[in-house]
């Protein structure tokens, strides 16, 4: 089926439907990576057996991460006009139960986490489970309203995630998919440019760059041949809501990238995504697929004149290709190094073309700003940081996983309230935000907020979203020590301050955990710190003093105690 | 390249061709490919050319010490069919933009990046093998070794590296060390920072203790 006209999705949106509300059951199983990692697939293998050999009819639909990573793997069993159950830590004998449950119309209450009546989707608005006003057998289990984990969240991004079956592009239109690329495709470009700069959406990879900017002055580069590229590069040790997503709902990054490349006028985009990330691999490459071959990728688009292909290029496990001109050079078949900017990537970047580097997270709020209007965007969010966060919790805390929530929330809330607290028990000693380039801020200063701008004044940086949780045990010298070290691994080693630079400090750092440090070893690092941050050439060397530097501030009784 | 006299190879005929032509200097190596592929042809009188071809031109021509270096390079040939990187090199092209991807699925048919495949990228595609060796070294997703029959990935990511505080990297790496089947790598993230300490084994993610278990059947 080839989709000619914005109206064809409609009748997509039916087929989409009837695969989300079969008619009979329908059971979702989590099965992105980490989900696979505690056994789901003994659980689908379990499920599959076990409705085969009852002979029960049951749609069985395999789905990403719905950020419970704490408790998987899950199961979502919903029934025709029935409240769908979540349940959470399911393991492969537990299948005969649920099945039992199904059959007879209750609830197995030990599994059973939440129950969702109806859920508030960010594009098609309300869905509902459940027809009758009684939950009847239902009712012992908690309605999901009243969690507070979910409460504190807002899902806009993650929207479809783990609800959705990642693979079938028609359950994605039917919840509202491909429709901001009609209504994008109708409008010229320079009315999405203003959409998106007017929505104050800023670049989710680290630095906060207004994505509209950036569009704009791609858009107005010269020359006729224009790039597109994705960067799904996170190299940054201790994150992985990138690969969660794409596994998840990879559709609507592949949304966000054709409405750019619309706008923009670029024909080509490229995809870079990391080689770890196998499964968000071959899950996006058949997201691209399937959107070829229903018309939305490919020569006219959707019946309009506008066309754009998309390739996928697998990365080769260096950090540094995270940094943009490093990023190319890796798409052009060369080791990424970084290059000297200026000239920026937007005038010459890719085969010296005109090129617009986003993150993932950046192009998959596209289509959200376009569907609901830059002003709604605008709404959420603090002052200067709009929308939403997907963050990735992990470390010493409870509830480890991929969370969403509106910019402007504090990072309390994030680590207490969602995160469960830190899981030793023991009291909290720092949150590491912003991967190794980032910072780790003290717990007396949780009250800090989700935001590019309080995050970057604390010392660290929300860069693209990992927090790492730290109890009072851990010792900040040797976290600075393994980040220093991670830094001397990723150099590329073209430019000196950063090649030798932070090879110096990571040795200094071992002289202090030896015992053998003095007072004036502490100002020697800071004094070092200084001509690696003015002179490195890229972000990575730029940026590799901060971990020591930001424990040098808040953490000074650590080295002290290393010292005597 | 092209002045080469066309011959269909068989079996680990052509690798093995292309490891005597790596002996000789650089300058030199369009010529002997003529050369030496005219005898091949001629012994081969119109067939597939075998590996005992190859084999005899280098024992009646090539002089000391060079032919006991092939000789012996010969016996240390993966065990990989060279036609894989036709195929790949087909269907992705030969400009340079293209070398990472074609490396990606030699690796992935391969296992590894044997020498002998890099040198059969670089005569087929024209990319300097100093420039494939480049790429292949920097990133650390190649590998040009062998690796066991079973591979470990030990992740090195914050979270894994600050949870594993019983030292479970290191005793994955003496038991590794121990079982010459079994391979390991350190890794950046992998991204399942909720399974910390996180451990791929043969593909498949497994957490702390239970990544330990099952090392300890496979040695």
């Amino acid at each position: 089926m080839k989709l000619q006209t914005a109206k064809d999705l409609n009748k997509a949106k039916e087929q989409g439907n009837k695969t989300l509300f079969p008619g009979k059951v329908r059971i979702n199983v989590g099965m992105s990576t980490c989900c696979i990692a505690k056994g789901a697939d003994m659980v689908l293998n379990a499920l599959e057996y076990g409705l085969k050999s009852r002979a029960m009819d049951a749609e069985v639909a395999k789905v990403g991460c719905s950020g419970l990573c704490h408790m998987e793997p899950t199961i979502e069993i919903q029934q025709q006009g029935k409240p769908k159950i979540i349940y959470g830590n399911v393991k492969d004998q537990d299948v005969t139960r649920l099945l039992d449950a199904i059959a007879s119309d209750t609830v197995v209450e030990d599994l059973a986490f939440a129950r969702i009546d109806s859920e508030d989707h960010a594009l098609v608005g309300e869905i509902k489970y459940q027809y009758g006003a009684e939950a009847g057998a239902y009712a012992s289990v908690k309605p999901i309203g009243d969690i507070d984990f979910i409460k504190a969240q807002r899902k806009v991004l993650l929207r479809n995630a783990g609800s959705i079956n990642p693979e079938n592009i028609y359950e994605y239109i039917a919840r509202g998919g491909y429709e901001s690329l009609a209504k994008a495709l109708a409008m010229n470009s320079e009315a999405i440019i203003k959409d998106v700069i007017d929505s104050g959406l800023r670049g989710r990879g680290g630095g906060g760059f207004p994505a509209g900017l950036k569009w704009k002055a791609c858009r107005e580069a010269a020359g006729a041949e224009k790039y597109i590229i994705c960067n799904v590069s996170e190299g940054e040790p201790g994150i992985g809501m990138h690969r969660s997503f794409l596994e998840s709902d990879p559709h609507s990054v592949l949304e966000g990238i054709i409405i750019g490349g619309y706008a923009i006028g670029a024909s080509t985009a490229y995809v870079y995504i990391r080689d770890n990330y196998r499964l968000a691999l071959k899950r996006f490459q058949k997201a691209v697929d399937d959107a070829t071959e229903l018309g939305l990728l490919g020569d006219n688009i959707l019946g309009t004149s506008f066309g754009m292909t998309v390739k996928i290029k697998e990365g080769g496990g260096r950090f540094v290709c995270g940094e943009e001109t490093a990023l190319i050079a890796c798409i052009e078949g060369r080791i990424g190094e970084p290059c000297q900017r200026p000239p920026f990537p937007v005038e010459r970047g890719l085969f010296g073309k005109p090129t617009c580097i986003n993150n993932v997270e950046t192009w998959a709020n596209v289509p959200v700003i376009l569907a609901k209007g830059s002003a709604w965007f605008n709404s959420i969010g603090s002052a200067k940081s709009k929308g939403t966060k997907v963050l990735s919790l992990a470390g010493n805390i409870a509830r480890a996983g991929m969370i969403e929530v509106a910019m402007g929330t504090s990072l309390k809330d994030v680590v207490y309230t969602i995160g469960g607290g830190v899981a030793s028990g023991k009291k909290l000693k720092g949150i590491q935000t912003g991967g190794p380039s980032g910072g780790v801020i003290p717990a007396n200063m949780d009250t800090l907020t989700v935001d590019y701008d309080a995050l970057k004044g604390a010392g660290s940086m929300l860069g693209s979203g990992g927090m790492v949780i730290m109890d009072e045990d851990t010792d900040m010298v040797k976290v600075a020590r393994y980040f220093t070290d991670f830094f001397v691994q990723e150099s590329c080693g073209k430019c000196v301050p950063c090649r030798e630079g932070v090879c110096r400090m990571c040795a200094m750092l071992d002289v202090i955990i030896a015992g053998r440090g003095t007072a004036h070893d502490l100002s020697l690092l800071q004094e070092m710190s200084e001509p690696i941050i003015s002179a490195a050439a890229c972000a990575l060397g730029k940026t590799a003093p901060i971990p020591v530097l930001s424990s040098l501030k808040y953490f000074r009784d650590d080295y002290m105690a290393y010292i005597k | 390249m092209s002045e080469a006299t066309a011959i269909t190879w068989s079996g680990k005929s052509e690798a093995m061709f292309e490891i005597m032509l790596g002996e000789v200097p650089e300058a030199m190596r369009g010529m002997f490919r003529g050369k030496l592929s005219a005898v091949i042809a001629q012994k081969a009188q119109g067939g597939p050319a075998a590996e005992d071809h190859v084999t005899a031109v280098v024992t009646e021509i090539v002089p000391e010490p060079f032919k006991s270096n092939i000789l012996k390079k010969f016996k240390e040939l993966g065990d990989f069919d060279i036609k894989v990187i036709d195929t790949i090199i087909e269907k992705h092209g030969t400009s340079q933009d293209k070398l990472m991807y074609i490396l990606h699925d030699i690796q992935d048919e391969v296992g590894y990046l044997p020498v002998e495949a890099l040198r059969a990228v670089c005569n087929k595609t024209g990319i300097h093998l100093s420039t494939i060796y480049n790429v292949a070294t920097f990133y650390k997703t190649f590998k040009l070794t062998r690796p066991g029959s079973h591979h470990v990935k030990v992740c090195c990511g914050t979270a894994c590296h600050l949870s594993d505080k019983n030292g479970l990297a290191r005793q994955i790496e003496d038991k590794v060390n121990a079982s010459p089947a079994v391979s390991m790598e350190k890794t950046l993230c992998m991204g399942c920072c909720d399974c910390s300490p996180a451990v791929e084994i043969d593909g498949r993610i497994y957490k702390g203790d239970e990544a330990k278990a099952k090392i300890a059947t496979l040695a």
